[in-house]
């Protein structure tokens, strides 16, 4: 399989879109009534939850009117500059092809962060003015307030989950294709946990199914409940499985935790997920170079940089696999949390050794820590004088006393 | 003063004391006789003598004023940029006591300020220059941002000769009725490679647990002190067991608090005894240098480690594969 599923089996045409019929609709009739004459709705926004074809219902209808689709995501059109650029092509009324209508797609819509980007809510509402094209929205949540400037220029379309059923008959559809055969049970358990989230359904039937012809039950017990865990279970997926930059990149967008908790994920599980030596480099080091990436944000506050980062631990850990892998191996949570928690106390401990005794060894805490500790330890198991003698100079309190005379 | 901790009790206290760094503790006497001096720039490895030749020259400068005339700020503690100007101005403002006209402020540590709180630091240096001087110490003056560099005399510390290192042990040692063997002394300075902060700290841990002290017990401290992880790290990494790698490095650095500049250290000479091709051992040194590049310039040190481990796994394949180990 090179091709994700996802792509493979998008609706090509309006037969073969997937429920939410009334939305195709609303949204069609608003492309069609307003093809000529002037429109009461400048822009149409389409909401509502993943994977629940908003972005595929304007591909289907673009192609089946024969409109011109220009197409954006969030992260290309993060910035002002890139906005009004589009606002520059959009007042331009012809096209390559002569005078044709043509559909300018916002994506992602919630990358919009409320603070960072004011000046692209901005430019949104002056792209809603001055355009004379279709001017589509798509986001999760239209209510967000950081949409309210501009919502009431748009038609409101809203796409609801899919029904269980529907999922079902879709992945079922993709079984026969496929020529795999798969217990209902198993469809009927991707179906339930998917939420309605169709895209996810058929990445999990994907992953459940590679490499074997037959699966049941138990090949589906892994699929946990639990929505967070299963959105970045879904995104790693997407990273180790994806052949193509697209769909890994994605994976940023299907979690709600921080890319550096994600990063967390992926580095614990990248180990795990690829055994050849020559994959498990290349991943390592993408992950490397996101790292040195982040570094360089931070110290140099310098946020644009971000997009490589994302691309490295996406679409940088996707492409070091050259073979697919066959069999499935859970995920981990990050083992570093874990440490973290446990060692809180200690290190805790450790840090207060390091505050006590900087200021007289003019040294920072940490330094203390690193240099000085772990010879303390040694003085305090061996040589009580030696011991008393620094427990007085530093005024250490038992419990610190405690702290490095255990061992 | 601390008596109870060596490396405080025999730290020198005047520049005379000093025992290496000739070159550079000249210009700091002319900095004293001529009573004035610039901003400074003291940059090298931990444990060589930076602190204590600001310390010194700040003694000898200031005789009798120096605790009024003297303060210290270790970026790496203080919180933020904000921190440090609060208590530069508060410093800086009530002028000196004394025939000297400045006061002396030792930043240690800078390299680990962003570069955005460097931006600031030198707003606050020019703002304050007239009052006070400014002693930059940092492990690498790469991090220090340009405009900085070129506001200070920079000096560069080296770390210590192995004749300055083992006289001073003999001294310390004489002083604390320790019985110091000569093999015993070559291992610590094998051992701490021009770090006079580590040499004490080892010969006291040693003299801890005995006061006759000589290679065998020099080498339980080091035992002790740098656990075989490294070694088990590397041949878990050979034997292609990445992720059993990974949970020691992770011990190492987060558990016990090893110093990644220690951990390249070792790894560096674990390299050379390993049992493959002398021209592999080149290959892998090259990657070792990038990963320590890496690390200095502010990477996370885990996470280079760990490409770093992949890399050597993949060499070890490629060589069971040549059946060359």
């Amino acid at each position: 399989m090179s091709v994700p599923w996802t792509i493979k089996y998008r609706p090509k045409n309006k037969s073969e879109y997937v429920n939410n019929f009334e939305a195709l609709r609303k949204l069609e009739r608003w492309l069609l009534s307003h093809k000529k004459v002037p429109r009461s709705k400048k822009a149409a926004f389409l909401y509502g939850p993943p994977g629940v074809g908003k972005t595929i219902s304007v591909e289907v209808l673009a192609k089946e009117h024969d409109f011109d689709l220009i197409e954006m995501n969030a992260s290309d059109w993060r910035n002002r500059a890139s906005l009004e650029k589009l606002a520059e092509i959009s007042s331009n009324q012809s096209t390559l092809y002569g005078i044709r209508n043509r559909i300018l797609l916002l994506d992602e819509l919630e990358g919009l962060s409320s603070r960072g980007d004011r000046g692209s809510i901005r430019a949104i509402v002056n792209l809603i003015k001055k355009t004379s094209h279709f001017l589509i929205f798509v986001a999760n949540n239209a209510w967000d307030p950081k949409f309210s400037s501009f919502r009431t220029y748009c038609l409101l379309i809203r796409f609801k989950p899919i029904p269980t059923q529907s999922v079902i008959r879709h992945l079922r559809r993709i079984c026969t294709e496929e020529e795999i055969n798969v217990e209902d049970e198993v469809l009927h358990s991707i179906a339930t946990l998917s939420k309605g989230d169709l895209r996810s359904a058929v990445t999990d039937l994907q992953t459940i199914t590679q490499g074997q012809q037959y699966v049941t039950g138990d090949d589906v017990k892994w699929l946990t409940p639990r929505d967070r865990q299963k959105a970045i279970f879904d995104a790693l997926r997407l990273i180790f499985t994806s052949k193509n930059s697209f769909e890994a990149r994605r994976a940023i967008d299907m979690v709600d935790v921080n890319h550096e908790m994600l990063f967390e994920w992926i580095y614990e599980n990248l180990p795990r997920q690829i055994s050849n030596k020559k994959a498990l480099y290349n991943g390592m080091e993408a992950l490397a170079r996101a790292d040195i990436f982040m570094n360089r944000i931070k110290r140099f506050q310098n946020w644009s940089l971000l997009k490589y980062y994302l691309d490295l631990i996406t679409i940088g850990v996707a492409m070091a696999n050259d073979k697919r892998y066959q069999k499935w191996i859970p995920f981990k949570f990050p083992e570093i949390i874990k440490i973290m928690a446990k060692t809180f106390r200690q290190r805790k401990l450790q840090m207060k050794v390091g505050s006590l005794l900087r200021e007289k060894c003019h040294t920072s805490s940490i330094q203390v820590v690193r240099e000085y500790l772990p010879y303390l330890r040694i003085i305090f198991e061996h040589d009580p004088e030696m011991a008393r003698q620094i427990s007085i100079d530093f005024n250490l309190d038992k419990e610190t006393i405690d702290f490095l005379s255990k061992n | 003063m601390s008596i109870g901790i060596w490396a405080e009790k025999y730290r020198p206290k005047t520049l005379d004391e000093i025992v290496n760094q000739r070159e550079i503790v000249d210009r700091l006497r002319g900095f004293v006789r001529a009573k004035t001096m610039p901003h400074c720039l003291f940059a090298g490895p931990p444990g060589i003598g930076k602190t204590t030749a600001a310390l010194c020259l700040s003694r000898d400068l200031f005789g009798e004023h120096f605790s009024a005339s003297f303060s210290e700020l270790n970026a790496s503690d203080e919180r933020g940029i904000n921190v440090v100007r609060e208590k530069v101005k508060t410093f800086a403002r009530i002028r000196a006591l004394g025939d000297v006209s400045f006061k002396i402020l030792v930043l240690d540590e800078a390299d680990n300020m962003t570069s955005d709180a460097q931006q600031a630091l030198r707003r606050t240096m020019e703002k304050y220059t007239s009052t006070c001087r400014f002693i930059l110490s940092c492990n690498y003056s790469s991090r220090i941002i340009e405009p900085i560099q070129s506001r200070c005399a920079p000096f560069r510390f080296t770390p210590l000769a192995t004749a300055d290192i083992s006289e001073r042990l003999y001294y310390v040692a004489g002083k604390e009725g320790v019985a110091l063997t000569e093999d015993g002394v070559n291992a610590i300075v094998d051992q701490s490679k021009g770090d006079l902060r580590k040499a004490y700290n080892t010969l006291q841990a040693a003299a801890a647990i005995s006061k006759n002290v000589n290679e065998a017990s020099i080498y339980t401290v080091i035992g002790k002190v740098h656990p075989k992880d490294i070694q088990e790290i590397i041949i878990q990494t050979f034997q292609g067991r990445f992720i059993e790698a990974r949970d020691l490095l992770r011990k190492m650095l987060i558990e016990h608090g090893v110093a990644s500049s220690d951990i390249i250290k070792q790894i560096h000479s674990e390299v050379f005894k390993l049992n493959i091709p002398e021209s592999m051992k080149v290959t892998l040194v090259d990657m070792v240098g990038e990963t320590d590049f890496r690390i200095s310039q502010g990477a996370n040190d885990e996470i280079q480690f760990s490409a770093l481990l992949a890399r050597f796994a993949l060499v070890a394949e490629k060589l069971r594969n040549m059946d060359r180990i």
